[in-house]
């Protein structure tokens, strides 16, 4: 096999697998955040910074989030 | 109080074995480093070892005041809350080191439209101060900040004392070691000439060292989390920290000349060792002062407004897309050089698929305003960090239209660069750090608000108008710069020659320079504003609500102000 063909070789099955690869990757992280079992906790997180608590404070606590 | 992980019987702050074991290398370290002064094979190398060794042992003299401290009761800290000393430390060495790098760029600014000011020595010329105001600005100022607010953000985040007793301390005094050899070899003259990558080998050794103790540090606090999702700004902050790590060792693979030698040659030779200096440079840009401050921006923004992040959703996309995306759009750096084509295009593709991501991130620091614009008017803090995260916004719409190559063709190498990067560093990395430290200033030192509110606006529109003429004057010189470049006369020779582009650019550099002299008054103005709010002073014109419960009992939590 002659260079330019291991090179076309190469180039051709990286760029594909480059494009499934992300594409798959991408699929998988919006199925993530758009999973409804996830809301409650994504909820509980987009308010996580409005909390002063100590270290080591429990998540029991704050299951009634005040805000 | 729950205590976390305290070592047993130990006093806190008193020597545990980690500590013998850091204060044992950094003798050994000094010895090292008094072996190379001696043997030194040029003039900087000996003064950096000297450096190194003088750090080293103040450093074992530091552990051992902490711990004759500790003994005699007065220990900085008892070990059980969060750890906020270092993050007081990054804090102040954030306003130090800003201020010095944007007085740096005055420097240069100036000297850019009047060549006098480089008064005939070589440490003060243009071609050494660059670097200085370059790093000075991103990694000493970018840099304590991100430090400071990461360990600040971290273990709020988690509920954790950061992890590590010495540890997070030797991050921070081990940073300030790497900026100290890093300035003071600029202006000696050493450099490996790669742009945001000048330290010379030893320096990078150093560095990674840090680096790595930063991230085990950021890691082991994680771990203690009591929380059992990691909240989106600490993901933002782990990426920026194990990117930076990946670039930094992989750019600066380089083969020291001697060991006793401050010159190294870069183990990659031609486009490849080009492609891999902007591999770094770009994502220094997107990993350094885009992801790291964005875990700023996802945390003080809703923290500051009183509002939640207004899509969490949106920000675990805008995550992802940012990492997947960024690490490849280095090649834009490169257009019209000895890259392949195909690489450039691909830099080229990447870069106009990073609005996305970029977009997204803005809308959703934006709209967490949601419910609390008002607060746009009342409290000019909130302010600063929405016109950062606007500036985030503008910088990254530019940023991909400069990368296509048509538009290359004409931008690059002219001024346009210089601006369009200001106006990511000045408008979007400075306004979202000054923001963070206006916040963390009154939290850290217990105070129930800054000394002057008037004062942050004072801050917010010198600096503002400052980045407008920088900006617009780089606009106007840059594309003025490469028009003038590309234009031909009626027999096919160049119109004018070089000398001439330059002085056409004379009248630019000072509005430029003037607009630096605005944004580092406005910088001044802060550190004063800082000053006195640490010393526990508020301005008479702007007296507290004073209610009744106002004034917070000792050791309570910080509040935010306001």
């Amino acid at each position: 096999m002659d260079s330019e063909t291991t090179y076309s070789v190469v180039r051709t099955w990286f760029g594909t697998g480059g494009l499934i690869l992300l594409v798959v990757m991408f699929t998988a992280v919006v199925i993530y955040a758009l999973w409804p079992s996830n809301k409650k906790k994504f909820d509980r997180m987009a308010k996580l910074p409005l909390e002063d608590k100590e270290p080591g404070d429990s998540e029991k606590k704050d299951k009634e989030p005040g805000q | 109080m729950a205590v976390s992980s305290a070592p047993g019987s130990n006093l806190p702050g008193t020597m545990t074995s980690a500590a013998w074991a850091v204060a044992g290398s950094l003798i050994a370290g000094a010895v090292l480093s008094i072996i190379i002064a001696a043997k030194a094979a040029d003039a900087p190398m000996a003064a950096h070892a000297w450096l190194f060794a003088f750090a080293f042992l103040a450093g074992v003299m530091m552990l051992g005041q902490r711990h004759i401290n500790a003994t005699q009761g007065h220990a900085a800290d008892d070990g059980t809350g969060y750890n906020d000393g270092v993050v007081k430390a990054g804090a102040i060495a954030t306003l130090f080191w800003g201020v010095a790098g944007f007085l740096v760029g005055v420097v240069i600014a100036f000297q850019l439209a009047f060549p006098v000011l480089n008064f005939d020595t070589e440490f003060l010329n243009f071609g050494r101060l660059r670097p200085l105001h370059t790093s000075a600005v991103i990694f000493a100022f970018g840099g304590n900040a991100l430090i400071a607010t990461s360990f600040y953000v971290v273990q709020r985040t988690s509920r954790a004392r950061l992890a590590g007793d010495v540890a997070p301390w030797f991050v921070f005094w081990g940073y300030q070691l790497f900026i100290v050899v890093a300035a003071t070899g600029y202006l000696m003259g050493v450099t490996q000439s790669r742009e945001y990558a000048e330290p010379e080998w030893y320096a990078d050794i150093w560095l990674t060292i840090v680096w790595v103790v930063y991230l085990l540090v950021f890691l082991g606090t994680l771990a203690k989390r009591k929380e059992p999702h990691i909240y989106v700004a600490n993901w933002f902050y782990l990426a920026f920290i194990v990117t930076i790590a990946m670039l930094h060792i992989g750019n600066n693979l380089a083969i020291p000349e001697t060991l006793t030698s401050s010159k190294s040659y870069a183990l990659f030779p031609g486009v490849q060792d080009a492609l891999i200096q902007w591999w770094y440079g770009h994502n220094a840009v997107g990993f350094f002062l885009t992801a790291g401050f964005l875990g700023m921006m996802y945390y003080f923004i809703p923290k500051r407004a009183e509002r939640p992040v207004y899509s969490y959703r949106l920000s675990i996309v805008h995550f992802w897309s940012l990492i997947f995306i960024y690490i490849w759009a280095g090649p834009h750096h490169l257009h019209f050089t000895a890259l392949p084509d195909w690489a450039q295009t691909l830099g080229m593709t990447f870069s106009i698929m990073l609005w996305m991501p970029s977009w997204g991130g803005m809308i959703n620091g934006l709209m967490t305003l949601s419910g609390a614009w008002d607060k746009l008017r009342t409290d000019p803090v909130i302010r600063m960090l929405v016109v950062s995260v606007a500036f985030y916004g503008m910088s990254t719409f530019e940023g991909p239209v400069m990368s296509v190559k048509a538009v290359n063709s004409l931008s690059h190498y002219t001024d346009w660069t210089i601006g369009h990067v200001h106006s990511g560093a000045l408008g979007w990395v400075g306004f979202v750090s000054f923001g963070a430290v206006y916040c963390l200033i009154p939290w850290l030192w217990k105070r129930e608000r800054l000394y002057s509110l008037a004062l942050v606006s004072w801050h917010f529109w010198i600096a503002t108008i400052g980045i407008v003429l920088y900006i617009t004057s780089m606009w106007v010189s840059g594309i003025l710069q490469g028009l003038m470049w590309r234009a031909y006369d009626a027999q096919g020779f160049l119109e004018y020659s070089f000398a001439e582009t330059v002085e056409a650019m004379h009248p630019f550099y000072v509005i430029r320079a003037l607009g630096g002299v605005l944004f580092l008054a406005g910088a001044l103005i802060m550190v004063y504003n800082c000053w006195m709010t640490i010393k526990g002073r508020v301005r008479e014109s702007e007296p507290l609500p004073a209610p009744a419960p106002a004034a917070a009992p000792a050791g309570a939590m910080p509040q935010p102000a306001e």
